[in-house]
């Protein structure tokens, strides 16, 4: 009985080394691409506390400070249309002296890397060319337009209000 | 009135105003039913808590002389340290109109957001108020805007709160077919016209006319483009460009003169509590925008919680307030004869005293709900002869809080379209 179990497991492990066949396997490698979506994949709303903070650090690239965000939240809350308050936050911030835009002539010098620059810092992507064809051309079309204008346009509009 | 009878009086107002459409020059479908008799009003809550002992029933004197007539002399240890103010008007307020002296708050608690809530929806409350969410049954403010005809901008409809906290989330309300697009255009301007937060929004970079284009196509282009969210971004009140211009250049106005010193004693009085100013800017909204409605509050007298001599220097205070707004109306063309005041507090107060004793020996007032005394205020309907009648009193038990939006519906035109709507009626006696 002992021999016959012996001799059961040895033609099994024979079996098996006989069985063991080599597969072939086919390997496929990708290239690294950075993979982006157009809108940036942002679909959550800012609470305008959360605005008028990123706002700020956008335009001065540092926090605003616990003294200044209360006088804002005092004088946001104080209005009801929102959007008319935050505008009047936006359009002061800008008229700050501190606040971190691009000269005139830099922003003339390269007007499709402006733009790029724009959405880069506000939207947190790339544009599309359709974006940077048309908000080119509306630059070049109209007179005096200031970088500051241009960040103003960003800033009121909807995208914006998104992370 | 409970949900369930809401829904069905409104579906019943509906169904009524449905049998008779026409079709209107502004493409509205429904009209007011109802024809004016005034094109402005101005509801002045004189809130925070007002027992009608010290006001309308003088015991200590007649502390409210710019509003009620008397020469009764003010209590000697409540008059020391009073400043007393020359009334600004010939005669007191309610001379132009009727004062009821026995109007009630006469269901649910007796809170001041409660008593704000009832007074601004028509609606009684109960203790399952929220204080963190709008109301749940329509304003005034969305009751005058889409009932009205031609439909009324937001521009046209102002509510001045003495707080930027929990107040002004009266100004629209959660109920399906109202809320926001027909909400009040609020303002709390003692929270932002002051020396405190003004350099934070008084110096903006300007645009004219043409970057204004070069901002809208942009933008416009943009919201177009950005496909995410979905999310309404607006999600409260919002004026249309035009109206947005104008509120901004009023905003503009008030920093100038601020920044001047225009607003250190604008009436002349040597001294101004919180509650004058409060009703100094809605004067400045009513010369410069005219709206067609606009409530204010006042807040004051709710020191009467530790201390009742103070209380009753603030009544005098907010009565000399009232008196200026009367006057003002009155000295404004657009407005001038041609708008009705109505001014009543919120809630009462307790007939008994707490145990907090002031300088003078005094028990301050608290106003609960199982005080008889704290549901009993006044109201006073003032107007132009012939809209409301003049000096008259009414002593006997009449009106209540939900009555004032009715009031105002009728005054504006629109009573037969929210009738049914609200428990209330019209203080008919005042006209």
């Amino acid at each position: 009985m002992k021999k016959a179990f012996i001799l059961y497991i040895g033609l099994a492990l024979t079996g098996g080394m006989w069985s063991c066949t080599k597969e072939n396997i086919n390997r496929y490698n990708l290239s690294n691409v950075a993979v982006v979506k157009p809108t940036g994949a942002k679909g959550t709303l800012k609470t305008d506390l959360e605005f008028i903070s990123v706002a700020y650090a956008d335009l001065f690239g540092t926090q605003i400070s616990t003294d200044q965000l209360n006088k804002l939240i005092a004088g946001y809350t104080s209005v009801g249309d929102k959007s008319l308050i935050i505008d009047r936050i936006i359009r002061n911030f800008l008229n700050e002296p501190t606040v971190q835009i691009p000269t005139q002539q830099q922003m003339m010098a390269d007007k499709k890397e402006f733009i790029k620059d724009c959405y880069k810092k506000f939207y947190v992507r790339d544009p599309d060319e359709m974006e940077i064809f048309y908000l080119e051309k509306l630059i070049n079309e109209t007179q005096g337009i200031t970088p500051k204008l241009v960040y103003y346009t960003f800033m009121i509009a909807e995208e914006y209000r998104y992370y | 009135m409970n949900r369930r009878n809401f829904l069905r009086n409104s579906a019943l107002t509906a169904a009524g105003v449905v049998a008779a459409p026409y079709i209107l020059p502004t493409g509205r479908l429904f009209a007011a039913s109802g024809s004016r008799l005034a094109n402005h009003v101005v509801f002045c809550m004189f809130s925070g808590g007002v027992r009608i002992l010290e006001s309308v029933q003088k015991a200590e004197g007649n502390l409210m002389r710019g509003m009620l007539n008397g020469t009764e002399a003010i209590s000697s240890d409540i008059g020391q340290g009073l400043t007393l103010f020359s009334p600004p008007n010939n005669q007191p307020v309610q001379n132009y109109g009727t004062l009821f002296k026995q109007f009630r708050f006469s269901d649910g608690p007796t809170g001041h957001f409660n008593g704000h809530t009832t007074a601004i929806t028509g609606q009684n409350t109960d203790y399952n108020l929220s204080l963190r969410a709008s109301p749940t049954f329509p304003t005034i403010f969305e009751y005058y805007r889409k009932h009205n005809s031609p439909a009324k901008s937001a521009i046209n409809s102002w509510w001045i709160s003495h707080s930027n906290n929990l107040y002004p989330i009266l100004n629209y309300s959660s109920y399906d077919g109202y809320g926001p697009d027909y909400g009040a255009n609020q303002l709390s301007p003692t929270n932002l016209f002051n020396w405190n937060v003004r350099d934070e929004f008084s110096n903006m970079i300007s645009i004219n006319a043409t970057e204004q284009d070069f901002v809208k196509k942009a933008s416009e282009f943009m919201n177009k483009t950005y496909k995410g969210g979905g999310l309404n971004v607006n999600s409260g009140i919002k004026n249309n460009s035009e109206d947005a211009a104008v509120i901004q250049a009023f905003m503009d106005q008030m920093f100038q003169q601020n920044y001047a010193g225009m607003h250190s004693d604008p009436w002349g009085t040597g001294y101004m509590n919180g509650d004058m100013y409060n009703v100094f800017f809605a004067e400045e909204v009513l010369k410069t925008i005219k709206p067609e409605l606009l409530v204010v509050n006042m807040f004051g007298v709710d020191t009467a919680h530790s201390n009742f001599t103070d209380y009753c220097h603030k009544l005098h205070q907010a009565d000399y307030a009232v008196a200026h707004l009367w006057k003002t109306i009155q000295s404004t063309p657009g407005l001038q004869n041609d708008t009705v005041l109505i001014v009543a507090p919120e809630i009462g107060r307790n007939s008994t005293p707490n145990s907090i004793i002031d300088q003078n020996g005094r028990g301050a007032l608290d106003h609960t709900s199982d005080n008889a005394m704290a549901r009993e205020m006044f109201c006073l309907v003032a107007g132009p002869s012939g809209v409301i009648q003049q000096n008259k009193v009414v002593d006997t038990l009449y009106g209540k809080s939900i009555d004032i939006v009715p009031t105002i519906a009728h005054i504006l035109g629109f009573w037969p379209d929210i009738q049914g709507m609200v428990p209330g009626s019209p203080l008919y006696e005042a006209f």
